[in-house]
């Protein structure tokens, strides 16, 4: 029996023991538990702010939800937003993981793609919330106001990537609904007040761009004048009154579009025709850059989850060694359409390859083991470009495998020709010179904005396609302007891919996003986009856009 | 049964000094043990009274000679027969007959923390015995279950005999988001490792506890059931020695869909969809015809990509008659190149060797018990680069140190060497198994160039195989690389080495008292190492290599105090109680890094790269621990009571939230035992109940409590964001089972069976519940413990014997289950109208767990050929009432609605089976089946495309889709289906009926007679076949593969290894 009490004691002690232990039981690795999150802050204080950085590397990085080669975070967005419009084509094979872009099946609640163009915004949108919301409302330090003013852009800039892919522009008088986009129903608003997701009813465009200039207001007044930026991947009062030049040209405040845009250039010189004869806009370090994301901050955790081929660089730049472009023939290409139209005096032309695979940008440069780059093929990871193939993305260095170009997200250039587009509506005069001058030094010497025909705000809109080709603004410019997608006039006439080969009209009820299945489920408050089908070949061939006429 | 060795023991010793005082002479006896009906009893124990060394076993006539004092006692005993003592009285022939004995051959369950016999059980327990497991051809003991247990459904997701264990589901689905997999318990304590690593050799038999009664006593994670390991102990006697060897063959038992495999035949096919394709967006014939002949070839514009056939200048592949051009000849050279396509199935699939080899030792006596096992198995892959090899060893000992304390200890390594290929449920290029399923017959597997004279020859650079890799003229417009040059080239090794131990002490101080203390480790630690080649995937990187080491680490300590004592020899009480812990520590250290000097070796060392190197490392810990009691009452064997209690802990729940109570109790009525039962033809008939509550803490991550967030750092900031959303309030999940049973054994054996209703409600569930995206959560879910399940069925499970004599034994087995899920309760934030709604599956309270929600096919519109839908249309008034509902067929996809569609679980599952010994020959066979389900046959749909996956293969139904001559077609035309290829369509719909023959054995055991001469106590040769076909309602479709639902998404089976077919022959040797 002493056996036994023994026996007894000795599993007491045990337990107690153990319970001490589990209470112990913390993760070793590189995802910490809340509080040793906190304890870190406290040990090493120069982590607290890891978590303001933490928002800035989303942009770029997978959502956490997919792991699949089409989960990039914005970037990812900004890539469809191109593939939808007409000026960007990709090879309809099997290897290309955006067909749902070119193809127009994205309205789909369950797929994969319109998922996670809905969630990264809102993921972003939560930790906004969370980070202000960590601040006392009458905080004083002038750190922290200038880090939720920054919080709030982001905040920002995130309802305005929403915002476009669920409804129509809030000027566009939509014939359909017999109303104006801003009356139409977009996005749920979650601006940081407490709220019941599970019956979060979609604001009106109205009301989401209210809150949009509401946060942009404030962050351009916390941010004048502030500290400068340790890095571009960050917000500064530039970026804050770029983005509220862009909101204000959707919303028609012409004058108030083209300060922003004056402001939002201030200190910044568009790159000049030496400095894009040679592939570029991959160093956020680039004087023209206003706003970028710096790769190597959001990689580390990509690789882990994807490889390399959830990137930027995969997709979008033709001399990746470890890419899904060149290892694949889905190299990111221009619309022939507008190509053709591009005159040849303009040091854009050779952005692209013609239709022998030759542009001077390439001149000088080789593939590893090839003396010429377009047509280099090993067969596993490098395969000849096609015609109209982009090499206006460069890369660090040739046939990297490293993928860590950056990426920009606002450049001086796209502001000067904002300043255009507002003055064309209130100072043609004044539009013109701006437009003309900024061509004429920076890109084609030989540039006359009538040459061509076209109105003034439909040149512009050309030079937009142009300049800012591959950098995300594609579909959402046409429905800014509602102005209908024209991908091709008929066969023959552009090198885009049969199965993709539509136009569709401005209005078209299947522009606007559906609601992804997980949203539909929780919040009850949503009633879903309606109307259209997906388009079929050579669907509406009698549409122009008044630039590629 | 011990305890009772044990006594004996004690007995003997007594009897031996009472009679040491009596001499007498030596004399010879000699004679037979025969049974009530005549028949020699082989292999009886014949032993002096009272002495440790004056024994003998009678031969295979039943005889026994000894020499023995002429007036002492002989003790004659058999298993499965009553025990007699004889008196020598001077004889010197004695003939002795036994009795069968009803009680002995009760049969002894393993169940938690100990044994029962089958009588005495409340709750609900099926075995299956060293003899069954040994038949199979699997390196994963847990196979053994298929069929052969009622309640239990085996999942074999692959085939690969390096992967990963058979998922395996016990009544039903116990969790929506936790696990549901069964805990398995080896030789008393819970083993996390790969099953693999267990030599079914070494098993001496696998209990699996499938109700409350049974299993409430393991607390936490019992509640999806128990599966107990035994392993072999020594048997008193003589040592065994037996040697087993077998050798035979691998090959993969699925064939593949019936696709299109003659070239003509898919250019014919796909050039009709390419015109479709223009001709029914209202292009003229001409310019249909002119858009397939211009892009047939181009893999950038909706085309193939290769030509393989010749056609004289000027003439096109595919006339205007949709028909292969009559002069084209199969082959095409550029000039450069030669193409014609393989058949890469044939090239990827090939059988392999299987063989195994097996020696053990055991034995018993007095105080010590022994059981030693060596076994090697290779086991083959059915593709290059893909296999597995396993050293295993075993020492089980047991001592009795003294008379109250004895040492029992459980000991396994083994060493396992694997070949790892790249297979699972997605379609991905880097697949073999996908693409060698996959591909378009129209494609090379290898590069040809031509040489002077044109003549066509395999190219090969520095002697090795060149493969289509897209690196000629020629580029597919699907699977990149080649993944079946990949298999050669890419090594994907890795080597484990576990070690499982368990040591205890048993002490049993007084009379009915025993303290059991005992701790058993798993110490896994896995190495791998993966060389990407240069001349493959990896050539951008000159090669590449992925290193990695593994360990997990587990520890269960173990604290028991068992009581017996009975009251007037009729009341019988067993009282156990005790303390148990659990821990696991896992951790992982990876590299990589590219660049490879020496292409052909995978280490680190090996990679010169600076600009992809990782190396990451984490290491994360899990505990439980728990109280447990229990309490077992018998009146006089005939009315059973048992009731347990276990308190648990986890540390996957918060402190404050981590504890939980469970408990069970049960009862047991062995009617056949009461006096006044008297029915000759029944031998046992007994009733059985039990009602308990278990726990399950089976989520997924290590920490669902707590808030999760992850961190980088780009060289000049760090960052830091939210991966998980955690919950401090989560606690246990808890399953409340009933149970209901009869036993009987009617007719001197030859009826057996059981039948069984259950009742699973599982509470609390820990449900990952899904919150609007728009709320911002970074995986759009949380953990909560929300709604309630409910798993009810019927079980029923019969054996017995059609002929019974000396020399032909032939025995049937057969289970039937059925059950049903059903949700009780949802979270309740979904409206109960719409449910929970995913890609193809709905959860509604009164609905099940695999409810599919899908989009309904409503035919082909025979005017256009065009796929047509279901779509549901409501009107509704001002309030929003509905008034009005109509379905109504539409050719636009995105109109369509998705409707519920029920369950497609299967109505009824089981397995069958015969043997036969007859004469020495032993026969014997197994089958599993399921009935009345649906399964979503991903694959087909995938064959079945009409858009969008140019260079895939087609199953032949294609060949009967509408056209303008086939009106009446239930397939839609060429392009003529605006679905998209993702999309659910109940159109895929297939029953999941199957009957699979696991195993069939053919075996003669030599007669006894010849082998003793040469020593060999038995020598058995045998044939058996494993997993040898599987019928099911589609060519190429295996059910096993999933539940029901299935994926639209996935290539479930034929991206998967796939299930292999072995046959060996072999032959067992006992000395």
């Amino acid at each position: 029996m002493k056996l036994n009490k023994l026996f007894f004691v000795l599993a007491v002690g045990l337990a107690f023991a153990a319970c001490n232990k589990m209470d112990e039981i913390l993760p070793q690795s590189g995802t910490m538990l809340t509080k040793q999150v906190q304890e870190t802050n406290i040990i090493a204080p120069s982590r607290a702010s890891a978590s303001f950085n933490g928002m800035f590397t989303n942009i770029g990085k997978p959502t956490k939800l997919a792991n699949t080669p089409d989960d990039w975070g914005y970037l990812m967005i900004l890539f469809c937003n191109d593939l939808e419009g007409a000026d960007a084509v990709i090879a309809d094979s099997g290897y290309n993981w955006f067909s749902v872009c070119g193809e127009y099946s994205s309205r789909n609640n369950t797929y994969r793609n319109p998922r996670l163009r809905y969630q990264a915004p809102f993921n972003m949108i939560g930790d906004v919330n969370t980070f202000i919301a960590g601040f006392p409302e009458d905080v004083t330090d002038e750190n922290a106001i200038n880090m939720i003013a920054q919080a709030k852009v982001l905040r920002a800039y995130s309802y305005m990537l929403l915002a476009p892919q669920y409804q129509f522009a809030p000027l566009t008088y939509v014939k359909a609904e017999g109303k104006k986009g801003a009356d139409l129903p977009c996005v749920p608003l979650v601006n940081g007040e407490p709220v019941d997701f599970t019956h979060n009813p979609r604001a009106t465009v109205a009301e989401i761009y209210n809150f949009v200039m509401e946060d942009l207001n404030d962050a351009v007044a916390k941010l004048e004048g502030a500290q400068e930026r340790s890095s571009k991947m960050f917000i500064d009062a530039n970026v804050a009154y770029g983005l509220r030049a862009r909101a204000n040209l959707i919303l028609g405040n012409w004058e108030a579009a083209y300060n922003d845009a004056v402001k939002a250039a201030e200190g910044y010189e568009p790159a000049s025709i030496a400095e894009v004869s040679v592939p570029a806009f991959y160093n956020i370090e680039d004087h023209n850059w206003i706003w970028g994301y710096d790769m190597a901050t959001g990689l580390p955790s990509n690789v882990q989850s994807n490889g390399l081929y959830a990137t930027t660089t995969s997709w979008l730049r033709s001399f990746s060694g470890q890419g899904y472009a060149p290892a694949c023939q889905v190299y990111t290409c221009i619309n022939s359409l507008l190509w053709n139209l591009i005159p040849d005096t303009d040091v854009r032309k050779g952005w692209w390859v013609d239709e022998n695979l030759e542009s001077p940008l390439l001149d000088g440069l080789k593939w590893p083991g090839f003396d010429d780059v377009a047509n280099a093929d090993d067969g596993d990871n490098k395969l000849p470009f096609l015609p109209y193939t982009n090499v206006k993305f460069g890369v660090f260095s040739m046939a990297t495998t490293v993928n860590e170009e950056d990426m920009p997200l606002m450049r001086v250039e796209e502001m000067i020709l904002i300043q255009a587009e507002a003055k064309a509506h209130t100072d043609a005069g004044t539009a013109k010179n701006i437009l003309e001058s900024f061509v004429q030094t920076y890109r084609d010497p030989a540039y006359s904005a009538d040459a061509a025909g076209r109105t003034l705000l439909d040149e512009i809109w050309f030079q937009r396609r142009v300049e800012l080709w591959g950098e995300g603004f594609g579909v959402f410019d046409n429905l800014r302007l509602d102005k209908p997608i024209v991908r091709s006039h008929g066969a023959g006439t552009s090198n885009i891919a049969d199965a993709f080969r539509f136009n569709l009209d401005s209005q078209d009820p299947w522009l606007r996003m559906r609601f992804p299945q997980g949203e539909m489920n929780t919040n009850f408050g949503i009633v879903d986009n309606q109307g259209g089908q997906q388009p079929t070949i050579d669907m509406n061939p009698g549409l122009l856009d008044g630039v590629t006429d | 049964m011990l305890m009772k060795k044990i006594r004996v023991f004690f007995t003997a010793m007594v009897l031996l000094a009472a009679s040491a005082a009596a001499f007498a002479q030596n004399i010879s006896v000699k004679g037979t043990v025969k049974d009530e009906a005549g028949e020699a009893i082989v292999g009886a124990n014949v032993l002096l009274h009272g002495s440790n060394t004056v024994y003998t076993m009678t031969d295979v006539n039943g005889s026994f000679a000894l020499s023995v004092p002429s007036n002492g006692v002989l003790d004659v005993n058999c298993l499965g027969y009553q025990s007699s003592s004889v008196a020598v009285n001077g004889r010197s022939v004695i003939d002795v007959v036994l009795a069968v004995d009803d009680q002995l051959i009760d049969e002894t369950i393993v169940v938690a923390y100990g044994t029962a016999t089958k009588s005495s059980f409340t709750g609900s327990a099926a075995m299956v015995d060293s003899e069954q497991i040994s038949k199979k051809l699997s390196s994963k003991v847990t196979s053994a279950l298929a069929g052969t247990t009622p309640g239990v459904q085996i999942i074999s997701s692959s085939g690969d005999p390096a992967g990963g264990a058979p998922t395996i589901r016990i009544r039903g689905i116990g969790s929506m988001n936790a696990s549901s997999a069964p805990l398995i318990v080896v030789d008393g304590v819970p083993y996390e490792g790969a099953i693999s690593d267990i030599n079914p050799q070494d098993v001496e038999s696998m209990s699996v506890l499938k109700d409350a009664s049974a299993s409430a006593i393991y607390g936490h994670r019992g509640a999806n059931g128990v599966i107990i390991i035994t392993t072999k102990k020594g048997k008193s006697g003589d040592a065994v020695v037996r040697f087993d060897a077998r050798v035979g063959v691998n090959s993969r038992l699925i064939p593949n869909y019936d696709v299109i495999s003659d070239p003509a035949q898919y250019y014919e096919t796909y050039y009709k969809l390419m015109y479709n394709k223009y001709y029914y967006t209202g292009h003229t014939v001409a310019e249909s015809y002119a858009y397939a002949d211009a892009n047939l070839f181009n893999e950038n514009n909706g085309g193939l990509g290769y030509q393989v056939y010749t056609v004289p200048d000027g003439q096109k592949l595919v006339g205007t008659n949709f028909k292969l051009n009559p002069n084209a000849t199969l082959g095409y050279s550029d000039g450069e190149f030669y193409y014609t396509p393989d058949d890469w199935y044939k090239e990827t699939f090939h059988n392999s060797i299987r063989q195994e080899y097996n020696v053990s030792a055991s034995g018993a006596s007095d105080r010590f018990n022994y059981y030693a096992g060596l076994g090697y198995l290779n086991d083959g892959g059915i593709v290059y680069n893909s296999g597995y090899q396993r050293f295993s060893a075993r020492l089980n000992a047991e001592y009795q140190i003294k008379e109250w304390i004895r040492f029992v200890t459980n000991m396994s390594y083994s060493y396992s060497d694997s070949n790892n290929v790249s297979s699972g449920s997605w379609g991905s290029s880097g697949n073999a198994f996908y693409i060698a399923n996959n591909i378009g017959p129209i494609y090379p597997l290898y590069v040809r160039k031509v040489d002077e004279q044109g003549n066509p020859y395999l190219y090969t650079e520095s002697g090795r195989q060149i493969y289509d890799s897209n690196n000629t003229n020629f580029k597919r417009p699907n699977f990149v690389g080649n993944a079946i040059r990949d298999l050669y080239n890419d090594v994907k090794k890795s080597y484990a080495d576990v070690l499982v131990g368990k040591w205890g002490l048993v002490l049993t101080p007084v009379k009915g008292l025993t303290l059991n203390a005992n701790v058993g480790l798993t110490d896994d630690n896995t190495r791998y190492n993966y060389l990407y080649s240069q001349f493959g995937s990896a050539s951008n990187v000159d090669g590449a290599t992925s290193v990695g080491h593994s360990r997990m680490f587990t520890v269960n300590q173990q604290y028991l105090a068992e009581y017996k004592f009975n009251i007037a020899e009729i009341h019988h009480f067993d009282i156990l109680a005790g303390y148990e812990q659990y821990s696991r520590k896992y951790q992982s250290l990876d590299g990589y890094n590219d660049h490879l000097f020496n292409p052909l070796v995978g280490e680190l060392n090996n990679a010169d790269g600076t600009d992809n190197k990782t190396v990451e490392s984490y290491s994360t810990e899990y505990m439980t621990q728990g109280f447990l009691a229990r309490v077992q009452y018998d009146d006089n064997n005939t009315i059973f009571l048992s009731a347990s209690f276990r308190r648990d802990a986890s540390s996957k729940f918060a402190p404050g939230h981590r504890w939980g109570n469970f408990g069970s109790v049960g009862a047991a009525w062995v009617i056949s035992r009461e006096n006044w039962f008297n029915a000759a033809a029944v031998n046992l008939l007994k009733l059985k109940i039990s009602y308990g509550v278990q726990g399950n803490d089976g989520l997924d991550g290590y920490f669902p409590w707590s808030d999760q967030y992850q961190h980088s750092y780009d060289g000049t900031n760090y960052s830091i964001a939210m991966s998980y959303k955690g919950n401090e309030d989560l606690t246990w999940e808890t399953s409340h089972s009933f149970n209901v049973g009869v036993d009987f054994e009617l007719f001197n054996n030859y009826l057996n069976g059981t039948l069984e209703y259950f009742n699973r409600d599982t509470k609390d569930l820990l449900y990952s519940k899904s919150v609007p995206l728009s709320s911002g959560n970074p995986t759009g879910a949380m953990p909560v413990n929300v709604g309630s399940i409910r798993n009810r069925g019927v079980e029923l499970s019969l054996d017995g014997g059609i002929i019974r004599t000396k020399n032909v034994q032939w025995d049937w087995n057969v289970n039937l289950s059925h059950y049903k899920n059903t949700i009780l309760s949802l979270d309740a934030d979904v409206d109960p109208e719409k449910g929970i709604r995913g890609g193809n599956f709905i959860y509604k309270v009164g609905g099940s767990l695999y409810d599919a929600y899908m989009y309904k096919y409503a035919g082909v519109n025979p005017e256009t050929g065009e796929a047509l839908y279901w779509k549901h249309v409501e009107e509704t008034d001002a309030s929003g009432n509905v008034i009005s509902a109509t379905d109504e067929k539409t050719t636009v996809f995105s109109d369509a609605t998705k409707y519920e569609l029920g369950s497609v679980l299967p109505k009824l599952y089981g397995g069958f089976g015969t043997s036969l010994n007859a004469f020495g020959i032993d026969f014997s066979i197994q089958c599993s089946f399921q009935l009345g389900g649906k399964y979503y046959d991903g694959n087909y749909q995938q064959l079945m495309w009409t858009q969008a996956s140019a260079g895939q293969a087609w199953h032949k139904d294609v060949l009967n889709a509408w056209t303008p001559e086939n009106p009446n077609s239930n397939i839609p035309r060429m392009d003529g289906d605006t679905s998209v290829a993702q999309s659910p369509l109940d159109r895929f719909f297939v029953s999941s009926n199957y009957l699979s023959i696991n195993n069939v054995t053919l075996g003669y055991t030599l007669p006894t007679k010849w082998t003793q001469k040469i020593k060999i106590a038995s020598l058995r040769l045998y044939v058996a076949g494993e997993n040898l076909a599987v019928f099911s309602a589609r060519k190429g479709l295996d059910p096993r593969n999933a539940f029901g639902l299935g994926s639209y998404t996935m290539a479930q089976g034929s991206s998967s290894y796939g299930a292999m077919r072995s046959i060996t022959g072999g032959i067992t040797l006992t000395f």
